[in-house]
C-alpha cells in the first residue's frame, strides 16, 4: 500500500499545527532525459524552490540520467547555471544552493543498456546508504515518448521498482504527450502497468498544477451561490480558450505530426472541460475528485464522423505580425512538411450529455500565434428572461458572464449589468473583478514546484488517471479519424497575429453566438 | 498613478476631536476617478481588499518602522493600516492626523498594490479613545488585525478595547520586559471576546525550528526515538534581561505538549544555564540544558542551535543537531544514527523581520491551538523556576 500522507502526520505528533502539514518523506528523484531542456528550464529550478521553501525532504537526492557522457561536476555546474537563471526566486541562497548540490548526481547511460541501469541502481543504493533515501524513488521521465515503454521495462528488470505493498515507495513521472490517439494511449498504459501500479504512475499535465485551476475547485465548491446556477437552467454556453502568441518555436518535427488538437485540446483543454462540467465529488481525495472528473469524460458526446467537419474548424497561421514581430507561415518554419495539413488553430463544439449539461454547448479553440496569450474559461449566462425596461434600452441588454481566467492575470470576473448615472434609464456592462494578484499578492508556485511535491507526498489527484487520458482520447480520436476520412489537402489560413480563420467566426454565427474577445 | 506617493493630509485642527466622517471621506475621495484630476488612477489599482490592520506604537521611532513595514505589508496584503503613534510628554507636538496613500506601480506583480495609512497621533486622551477612532474608519467585512507595540498591561483598558475590535491581535514576547508577561499574554487571551484571537511573533520566529525538529523524526527509522530523548541542549542568544530566553522556553514547552512531558524541575545553575528537569510519557527522565550566550543586538533571545540525543536498548542511540551560523539564513540539521549512518539538511531561514513574520499570520487568523496550548506550558513552566532571579 502506498504509504498514507495523513497517517504520516498522525505518526508525528511534533507535525500537528505545522504549516508544512504535507511533508514527503525522505526520496531520492531519478531524472531520466537530465540533458534536456525541461530538466534545465524547470525541473531543476522548481526543485532548487521547493528546498527554499524547505519543502523538500531531509536527504533529498537527484540523480541525472542521460547518454552523453558527464562528470558528476560538470553536472552539478549545468543544474547551478539552471537554477541561477530560471528560478523563481531570486537571489539565489549561495548556502542554500550549495546543499542542494551535494545531493546531485550523474549517471551516463543508455535507455536500453542494463549495465548502465545496473550501475545507476548502485548509485541508489549509495543515497540509502549515505543520505537516508530510504529506497523511495521518483523516476521522472523527460525523454521522448517511444523511450518510455524502454526505461520502464529495465527498471522493474533490475528491482528498482518496488511493489506497492513495499514499505519502500516507486513512483514514475511521465511527460505528455501520452499517446497520439486512443490505441497507442491504451496501448502505452498496457505497457507501463506492466511494470508499475496505476497508483505508482503519475501522468504530468502542467496546466494542473496552476494556481487558477486548482482555484476552480474551490470557487466551485467552496460557495454556496454558484453551484445551483451551474446547470443548464442558467447557462447558455461554455467558451474555452487557449490561445498562444508564440507558434511552434524550434517543435517543427514534434507539431507537424501532433498538431493542436493532440498538442492542447485532449490534455490541458480537457482537463479544463472536466473540471468546470464535473458534478461535485464526496470528498477532495484523489481518487473521487478522478471519478467525478471521468464521468463528465465519458459523457462527451460521441461524435458521428460525419458531423466531424460541422463540429470543428481548422486553420493554420500564415505569414503575419504578432505584438510587433514579423513571423513566417506555418508551411514556412523549419521542419514542417510544404504540404503540412497540420492544424495550428482548432475550434470545436461539444456537449455534455448528462442531466447537468444536456443541451448545453461547449466551445473550445486553441491556436498559436493568435494575437495574445490567454486561457479563460467563459460561462455564459441565459439573458434576463423579461427585462422590464423600454425596448431600446432591453436591446443593448448583455447575457451576464463569468470568466474564470487561467493566464494572464489570474482571476474571475463577472459581467452584469448596470443603470448608467443620469436621469434617464441607460444600462451598460460593468465588471465585477476578483483578480488574483488583488487579494493575494503572493507569488504562486510554479506549476511544477506543485506537481514535483505533490507526487513526492503520493498525492495524485492533479494527475490524470488512466481512464482519464482514455476517455480524453476518446472524443479526440473521433475528430481526428472525422478529419482523415474528409481528404482535406488544404486549411484555412490566418495571418499570424489574428484570432484564428474567418471559418471559426462563422462557426459561432451559425449558432447565433460569438467569440469573446479575451 | 505615480510610483511617488500621493498624499492628503487631512483638514484638523490640532487638540480638536477628530473629524471621522471626514476622515473616511476623504479617503475615499482619494480613490474617486475624479479626484484630482492630476492623479488619476487606473482601474489596475487595488485598493485595501485583505484586511485592516491597526497598530499602537509607544514613540516615533517604532513608528517610522511600523509605517515602513506597514508599507510593505500592504504590497502583499492590500490593506487599511492604522497607526496611532503615542506621543508621550511632547506637549508641542501636534495631534493632526494624516491621510496617505500610495501605489506601488513599479511592483512586478501586474496589479499595482496600494497602501492606505492613517496615521494618528495619540496623547493620553486620545489614548483612551483609540477604540472608538478605529471603528468607524475599518472597511467593513474584511478581518482586522491589531498589532500591539505598547507595554503589555491587561488592566489597560485602552488596550483592552481595541483588541477587542480585532479578529487577531499580534504581540512580541520577545520585546517584553519579564518573561513573566507571559502569564500575562494567557490572561489577555481569556478577555478576548469569541471569535478574537491571539499570537506572538516569537511563537512564530520558532516556526523552522519546529519544522527542523518535526522533519527528523517524520523519517521512518526515527520515530523510536520520538519516545526516547533522553538529553536536550539548546543554546540561545543572551536575552536583554540575561533572563532564560522566552523562545526557549516556548520551544521545551512546545516539545512537552506534543510528547506528553511533565517538568519536575527547572532552576538557574550558573549566571548563563538553566537546568530543566522533564519526565517523558513512560516516567523517563529528559535531561534539558540551557545555555545563553553574548551575541549581536539581532540575535537577543533567540534560539542558535539545539541538539538532542535519543537512546533505546533495541534500536541504539541517535543523535540530532540544528544549528544556525550566526549571520548566516540556513539553519543546519545535522543527524546521526548508529555508527555510519548521517543526515545532512539545511533550510533557508533567514532572521526574518517583523513583516515577514506578520504575514503568515494574516493568511490564517484562526485560532492556533498549538500556540494557546504551548503558552500554557510555558507559564506553568516560568512558575516552576519560583522566584524570578530564577530566570
Amino acid at each position: 500500500m502506498e504509504p498514507d500522507v495523513s497517517q504520516t502526520m498522525l505518526d508525528n505528533p511534533l507535525r500537528e499545527g505545522l504549516s508544512l502539514e504535507r511533508l514527503p518523506s525522505p526520496c531520492a528523484m531519478v531524472i531520466f532525459g537530465a540533458s534536456g531542456d525541461l530538466t534545465r528550464r524547470k525541473l531543476m529550478p522548481a526543485l532548487y524552490d521547493l528546498a527554499l521553501e524547505g519543502l523538500l525532504p531531509p536527504g533529498f537526492s537527484v540523480i541525472g540520467y542521460a547518454r552523453s557522457p558527464k562528470t558528476n561536476e560538470e553536472f552539478r555546474a549545468e543544474v547551478r547555471e539552471s537554477i541561477q537563471q530560471f528560478a523563481r526566486r531570486t537571489p539565489i541562497d549561495e548556502g542554500l544552493l550549495s546543499n542542494f548540490e551535494q545531493g546531485v548526481s550523474y549517471v551516463s547511460g543508455d535507455f536500453s543498456s542494463p549495465d548502465d541501469y545496473a550501475r545507476l541502481n548502485e548509485e541508489l543504493d549509495r543515497l540509502d546508504r549515505e543520505r537516508n533515501t530510504s529506497g523511495n524513488r521518483v523516476y521522472y521521465l523527460a525523454t521522448p515518448p517511444s523511450a518510455y515503454a524502454n526505461i520502464a521495462h529495465h527498471l522493474a528488470d533490475h528491482g528498482m521498482v518496488h511493489p506497492l505493498d513495499d514499505e519502500r515507495w516507486t513512483r514514475l513521472i511521465v511527460e505528455k504527450p501520452f499517446g497520439h490517439d486512443l490505441q497507442s494511449a491504451r496501448e502505452l498504459n498496457e505497457t507501463l502497468l506492466k511494470y508499475f501500479a496505476e497508483e505508482q504512475i503519475y501522468r504530468i499535465d502542467h496546466y494542473l498544477g496552476k494556481e487558477t485551476v486548482q482555484n476552480m475547485l474551490a470557487f466551485r465548491f467552496a460557495n454556496g451561490i454558484f453551484e445551483p446556477i451551474w446547470n443548464r437552467t442558467f447557462i447558455d454556453h461554455v467558451q474555452i480558450t487557449v490561445a498562444e502568441s508564440i507558434g511552434i518555436e524550434n517543435r517543427g518535427g514534434y507539431y507537424d505530426q501532433a498538431g493542436a488538437l493532440r498538442d492542447m485540446v485532449q490534455n490541458h483543454m480537457l482537463q479544463l472541460l472536466s473540471l468546470v462540467s464535473m458534478e461535485p465529488p464526496p470528498d477532495f481525495d484523489a481518487e473521487s475528485v478522478h471519478d467525478e472528473k471521468v464521468k463528465a469524460l465519458r459523457s462527451i458526446r460521441p461524435y458521428q464522423p460525419e458531423d466531424v467537419e460541422a463540429c470543428t474548424v481548422r486553420g493554420q497561421y500564415r505569414e503575419g505580425w504578432v505584438m510587433g514581430q514579423p513571423y513566417p507561415g506555418y508551411r514556412d518554419e523549419a521542419r514542417v512538411d510544404e504540404a503540412s495539413v497540420t492544424e495550428t488553430y482548432v475550434a470545436l463544439k461539444l456537449f455534455i450529455d448528462n442531466w447537468r449539461w444536456a443541451g448545453v454547448p461547449f466551445y473550445l479553440r486553441t491556436g498559436k500565434h493568435l494575437p495574445r496569450r490567454v486561457s479563460e474559461i467563459a460561462i455564459q449566462f441565459h439573458k434576463a428572461p423579461h427585462p422590464p425596461f423600454e425596448s431600446n434600452v432591453t436591446q443593448s441588454l448583455e447575457p451576464n458572464v463569468l470568466a474564470i481566467r487561467i493566464q494572464p492575470d489570474e482571476g474571475i470576473t463577472l459581467k452584469t449589468t448596470a443603470k448608467v448615472p443620469g436621469p434617464s434609464m441607460r444600462l451598460r456592462s460593468v465588471n465585477m473583478g476578483f483578480l488574483y494578484g488583488t487579494s493575494f499578492l503572493v507569488e504562486s508556485p510554479d506549476a511544477y514546484e506543485r506537481l514535483l511535491l505533490d507526487c513526492m507526498l503520493g498525492d495524485s489527484t492533479l494527475f490524470p488517471r488512466r481512464d482519464g487520458i482514455e476517455a480524453s482520447w476518446e472524443p479526440i480520436t473521433q475528430i481526428l479519424e472525422g478529419w482523415d476520412a474528409s481528404g482535406k489537402t488544404e486549411l484555412p489560413g490566418y495571418p499570424a497575429g489574428t484570432w484564428g480563420p474567418d471559418e471559426a467566426d462563422e462557426f459561432m454565427e451559425r449558432d447565433g453566438r460569438q467569440w469573446r474577445q479575451p | 498613478m505615480s510610483g511617488a506617493g500621493d498624499q492628503h493630509n487631512g483638514e484638523f485642527n490640532p487638540g480638536e476631536s477628530i473629524h471621522l466622517e471626514s476622515l473616511e471621506q476623504q479617503v475615499a475621495q482619494l480613490w474617486h476617478p475624479d479626484a484630482s484630476g492630476d492623479r488619476p488612477l487606473t482601474s489596475l489599482a487595488t485598493r485595501a481588499t485583505v484586511l485592516n490592520l491597526v497598530s499602537f506604537v509607544p514613540d516615533s521611532e517604532t513608528a517610522q518602522r511600523t509605517i515602513s513595514s506597514a508599507g510593505r505589508i500592504s504590497q502583499i496584503h492590500p490593506s487599511r493600516v492604522i497607526i496611532f503613534s503615542g506621543i508621550g510628554d511632547q506637549d508641542s507636538v501636534e495631534l493632526k492626523p494624516d491621510l496617505y496613500a500610495t501605489c506601488e506601480a513599479d511592483s512586478e506583480l501586474s496589479s499595482a498594490p496600494c497602501i492606505e495609512q492613517i496615521r494618528v497621533p495619540v496623547d493620553l486622551p486620545r489614548y483612551q479613545q483609540m477604540a472608538t477612532i478605529a471603528r468607524p474608519l475599518l472597511v467593513a467585512d474584511l478581518p482586522t488585525i491589531v498589532w500591539w507595540q505598547g507595554s503589555l498591561d491587561p488592566d489597560d483598558t485602552a488596550f483592552l478595547n481595541l483588541i477587542r475590535l480585532a479578529n487577531l491581535t499580534v504581540l512580541d514576547s520577545l520585546k517584553f520586559e519579564s518573561i513573566q508577561h507571559l502569564a500575562d499574554l494567557q490572561r489577555i487571551r481569556e478577555l478576548l471576546p469569541p471569535g478574537s484571537t491571539i499570537t506572538d511573533l516569537n511563537w512564530q520566529r520558532l516556526q523552522p525550528w519546529r519544522e527542523l525538529t518535526a522533519q527528523f523524526f517524520d523519517i521512518r527509522s526515527m520515530h523510536w526515538a520520538l519516545q526516547n530523548i533522553r538529553d536536550i541542549e539548546i543554546d540561545a542568544g543572551i536575552a536583554e534581561d540575561k533572563a532564560l530566553p522566552g523562545q526557549v522556553l516556548m520551544y521545551i514547552s512546545w516539545l512537552s505538549h506534543c510528547l506528553g512531558w511533565r517538568s519536575f524541575e527547572a532552576r538557574r545553575t550558573r549566571n548563563d544555564r538553566w537546568y530543566i528537569g522533564v519526565y517523558d510519557r513512560r516516567g523517563g527522565g529528559v535531561r534539558i540544558i540551557v545555555r545563553t550566550r553574548p551575541t549581536g543586538e539581532e540575535w537577543r533571545g533567540q534560539l542558535l542551535a539545539v541538539s538532542m540525543s535519543a537512546e533505546e536498548s533495541s534500536y541504539g542511540s541517535c543523535s540530532l543537531s540544528l544549528s544556525r551560523t550566526r549571520g548566516s539564513s540556513i539553519i543546519r540539521m545535522h543527524a546521526r544514527s548508529g555508527l555510519n549512518s548521517t543526515l545532512h539538511h539545511a533550510v533557508y531561514h533567514p532572521l526574518l523581520p517583523d513583516e515577514a513574520l506578520l504575514m503568515p499570520v494574516f493568511e490564517a487568523t484562526e485560532e492556533d491551538h498549538m500556540f494557546y496550548a504551548t503558552l500554557d506550558r510555558t507559564v506553568e513552566l516560568v512558575s516552576l523556576f519560583g522566584k524570578p532571579e530564577a530566570l
